[in-house]
């Protein structure tokens, strides 16, 4: 896991208002990063993070909505706070819908802005931390043996040690023996748990590989 | 021989009196010794047994007839000669040979006349025996006496019928007298003896009998002519007596007639043909025509507006369906009145209104069997023309009775509104349009609004909270914050700016009156179309005294009316030829405290009628601004507290005036 700072990334195409906030959550003790628009703003070599985006809904050629959906897309999307001048309700709809921290306006007082802004970077952390848990548990994955792997299969799939060492062809002890040795290494023991891993990791296929 | 005066009936003898007569010539036949007595009567061409004794052996009964004439009776002979004849034995003498009574063996016979009062032969009393008898002189007395007590009761039957006949008849009289109808008799033949005329009929035609003694004489005076027939009377009156002897009647005929005093009557004449006789009745029919005849007139008149009218006038029975439709119906439907009244009302209203009409019509009905008048106020009704297409009419009616009482019409009139509804339809249109536009102008207006001024104001909060956080450190970057300071009065001048521009815009918000000088303001705004007007080849002269007054005005919106009524001038001139194009441009002072500026084009001019259309739709198609139009000049103007006014001579063209206030207080250049 990298120590690098979280980045506050401000994207909008006033330049005045773009030095202004940048300037206050730099007063506040961000480090911060501003772009004129969204697409200098996704060629950012901190583009993956960690960090936050501040983003103006309304912006020539690429909106924010849209840089919005294409951050989404990504590994490791940086949370998303919305800045508008406009007021009007479907443009706020839509834009919490999409999945953003926060939709404020661009006169919103400064506590809200630099608290909305925390929560963000703080989603941002969490999410990142849960992504490397996932990324290290599909990796166990791999350090499954084959048998462990073919027992793993039928797990998810709700069968009994009866059925599985029947199915394998294998003695009953066997079989809960593989399955204690699949809960060590994957730190994993509810079956629930070890079917999203699996799924997550790309399913029944995943487990086939030799 | 007639035994029957044509005037008197048969008198019919009481049966007291039978009874009695039976018991005198059973009496009779026992006195003297007799077979058989009878009392015979003479019935048209016949003898009747009328009495007949009840004694045995009489071979005769009531009822029994023998010819009178040439049968050979006994009896015969005494009705012939009339006096009492004594044959006491048949068989003696040859000439009673025949008699039919040797039949039975009556020899001998003893037979008196009876007669009527006024001589007529009424029968005989006879007594017939089976043996010679030559009766007695007392017998022969006593019969006689009999013959004059049956005579007797003869007399007093008679005048006892007389006395009920003069009775009858002078009821009789009395009635024709009374009524109230002239009648009059004439005897038929040449001149025509007038036999009576009633007292109406005195009264009627102002002569009396005596002055009109014959039917011509009465013709002469009275003069009549038969009403709706073109004949003459005298040739009317050899039909009529064709007629009425053909048929003994006459059917009722229309005459006018002149009485006495000169007036003349209408009179409706009945007549019947009895022998010779003529009676007729005159009813005088002048009232009754009168009334038909206004009563003609009315309808006539009625029928002439109903027909002239331009709304569709309409009855509509509730059985028959419509009875009546005037002659408009065919320019609002295509339908002509005849095609109308045959079609059911369903095929003249367009589907939509069928319920809507049912309903109406079923309150109509409802309410005439409640006895309650119905009343529909002006109704917006959808038709249907005959080639398919709708039409909007407004349709009112009311409920009127029969003159029985007992059925219901409903008169009303149909207005074609069409013209009335595309106007209403085209007027929410042209709102709509305005203000959807507008309402979709301002919101996106609003929002831009909005969007352009956060950006100022979001940047001067967030650099004066980042100057206060910046303050708050031990060593405060002074450099920093002195471009702080600078960036937010930067911000604050582009937010100023941006409302002002918005203020600008927005032409709707109150003026903000300035002292303006009208010639500078027309140059500018002339300036603005120059270009336009050489393009357009359109020649401008400008009149404005330099010594003018100020007005007082907003400037932003002065100059939106002045292009305003520019670009007006400019497009009236659009189909003119070129060297006819001219606007002229002027103003002068307007006692007391006014100043009016007048734009004149040299264009074709509007109608009057339509000038005030100028002012009342939203006509403009230039998209500028928030669309600027005369009406919005209109309320610039007013608001400034003047004025704008439209005069125009079709062919020379159309002036528009724009009234101002001129400038009080300072003047600042």
């Amino acid at each position: 896991m990298s120590l690098t700072e979280p980045v506050v990334h401000i994207v909008d195409d006033d330049e005045s208002f773009r030095r202004a906030l940048a300037r206050q959550l730099r007063a506040a003790g961000h480090v911060v990063q501003a772009h004129a628009s969204a697409e200098d703003f996704l060629c950012s070599p901190t583009l993956h993070g960690p960090g936050c985006v501040i983003l103006d809904l309304s912006m020539p050629k690429m909106s924010g909505l849209e840089c919005q959906g294409k951050l989404a897309a990504l590994d490791d999307p940086l949370p998303v706070v919305f800045l508008t001048g406009r007021g009007d309700i479907p443009t706020t709809v839509r834009a919490m819908r999409a999945g953003a921290e926060d939709f404020l306006g661009k006169t919103a007082a400064g506590p809200e802005l630099l608290a909305a802004v925390d929560r963000a970077l703080a989603r941002d952390a969490a999410e990142r931390r849960q992504r490397q848990e996932v990324r290290a548990r599909r990796a166990r994955l791999g350090g499954l043996s084959r048998r462990e792997r073919q027992v793993l299969a039928l797990v998810v799939k709700g069968r009994l040690n009866k059925e599985i060492a029947a199915a394998l062809g294998i003695a009953e002890r066997t079989a809960k023996f593989h399955r204690a040795a699949i809960t060590a290494k994957l730190g994993l023991a509810s079956v629930a748990e070890l079917a999203t891993l699996v799924h997550e990791a790309g399913g029944a296929d995943a487990l086939r590989e030799d | 021989m007639k035994s029957t005066h044509p005037m008197t009936p048969e008198i019919v003898i009481a049966d007291e009196m039978m009874q009695d007569w039976q018991s005198l010539v059973d009496l009779v036949v026992r006195l003297a010794g007799a077979r058989v007595g009878l009392i015979m009567k003479v019935c048209d061409d016949d003898l009747k047994v009328l009495v007949a004794s009840h004694t045995p052996s009489n071979p005769y009964e009531v009822g029994d007839r023998e010819p009178l004439v040439g049968s050979g009776l006994y009896c015969e002979r005494v009705v012939e000669r009339q006096e009492m004849l004594l044959v006491p034995d048949a068989r003696r003498s040859p000439e009673w040979s025949n008699n039919p009574d040797l039949r039975h063996n009556l020899v001998s016979y003893l037979g008196f006349p009876i007669r009527w009062p006024d001589g007529r032969v009424f029968g005989t009393l006879c007594v017939l025996d089976d043996k010679e008898n030559a009766h007695q002189p007392a017998t022969i007395e006593l019969v006689a006496r009999m013959r004059d007590l049956i005579e007797g009761h003869l007399k007093l039957e008679h005048a006892l019928w007389l006395e009920q006949q003069l009775s009858k008849e002078s009821i009789a009289r009395r009635m024709l007298d009374k009524i109230p109808v002239a009648v009059g008799c004439a005897l038929l033949g040449s001149g025509g003896t007038i036999l009576h005329v009633n007292e109406q009929f005195v009264r009627q035609f102002g002569y009396a009998l005596a002055e009109i003694p014959t039917f011509d004489a009465w013709v002469a005076a009275t003069r009549p002519t038969p009403l709706k027939h073109a004949v003459p009377f005298v040739e009317w009156r050899m039909l009529m007596r064709r007629a009425l002897q053909d048929q003994g009647r006459l059917a009722p005929a229309e005459f006018r007639f002149t009485c006495k005093d000169g007036g003349v009557l209408d009179v409706l004449v009945h007549a019947a043909l009895e022998g010779d006789m003529l009676v007729a009745s005159f009813i005088d029919v002048t009232a009754w025509n009168q009334v038909g005849e206004s009563l003609r007139l009315s309808e006539q008149r009625h029928r002439l507006m109903a027909e002239h009218a331009v709304d569709t006038l309409w009855t509509y029975d509730f059985e028959k369906g419509l009875t009546y439709v005037s002659p408009s119906i065919e320019n609002l439907t295509g339908y002509t009145p005849e095609e109308c009244l045959r079609l059911p009302i369903e095929e003249t209203l367009a589907p939509e209104a069928w319920d809507k009409v049912r309903k109406l019509l079923g309150r109509a009905r409802a309410g005439f069997r409640q006895g309650r008048p119905f009343r529909l106020p002006p109704t917006e009704v959808l038709g249907r023309r005959k080639d398919g297409a709708t039409v909007w009419t407004e349709v009112t009616a009311s409920s009127v009775f029969s003159s029985d009482g007992q059925r219901l019409e409903l008169v009303g009139v149909t207005r074609d509104i069409s013209e009335r509804k595309r106007n209403e339809e085209h007027k929410q249109r042209i709102l709509a349009m305005v203000n959807g536009s507008q309402l979709g102008l301002m919101q996106e207006f609003n929002a831009s609004v909005a969007h352009e001024l956060s950006q100022p104001l979001g940047a001067i909060l967030r650099n004066a909270e980042a100057a206060a956080a910046l303050l708050e450190r031990d060593q405060p970057d002074l450099a920093e914050l002195r471009t702080v300071i600078a960036d937010i009065r930067s911000d604050d001048r582009r937010a100023a700016a941006i409302i002002g521009r918005i203020r600008d815009l927005l032409a709707r918000r109150g003026p903000r009156l300035r002292p303006l000088s009208l010639r500078g303001e027309v140059e500018d705004c002339v300036d603005m179309v120059r270009h336009e007007l050489a393009a357009r080849r359109i020649a401008l002269a400008v009149d404005i005294p330099p010594e003018l007054p100020m007005v007082a005005a907003d400037r932003v919106q002065l100059q939106q009316v002045l292009l305003n009524l520019a670009r007006n001038a400019m497009d009236a001139l659009a189909g003119q030829p070129e060297e006819t194009r001219r606007i002229v441009i002027a103003a002068r002072r307007l006692e007391p405290a006014m100043v009016e500026l007048s734009v004149r084009d040299s264009g074709e001019g509007i109608q009057p009628e339509d000038i005030d259309k100028l002012f009342e739709y939203y006509y403009t198609t230039r998209p500028e601004g928030l669309g600027m139009g005369l009406p919005l000049s209109r309320m610039i103007a007013e608001t400034h507290g003047g004025r704008i006014d439209v005069s125009s001579t079709p062919r020379q063209g159309t002036e528009v005036r724009l009234t101002l206030q001129q400038a009080r207080g300072p003047v600042t250049p």
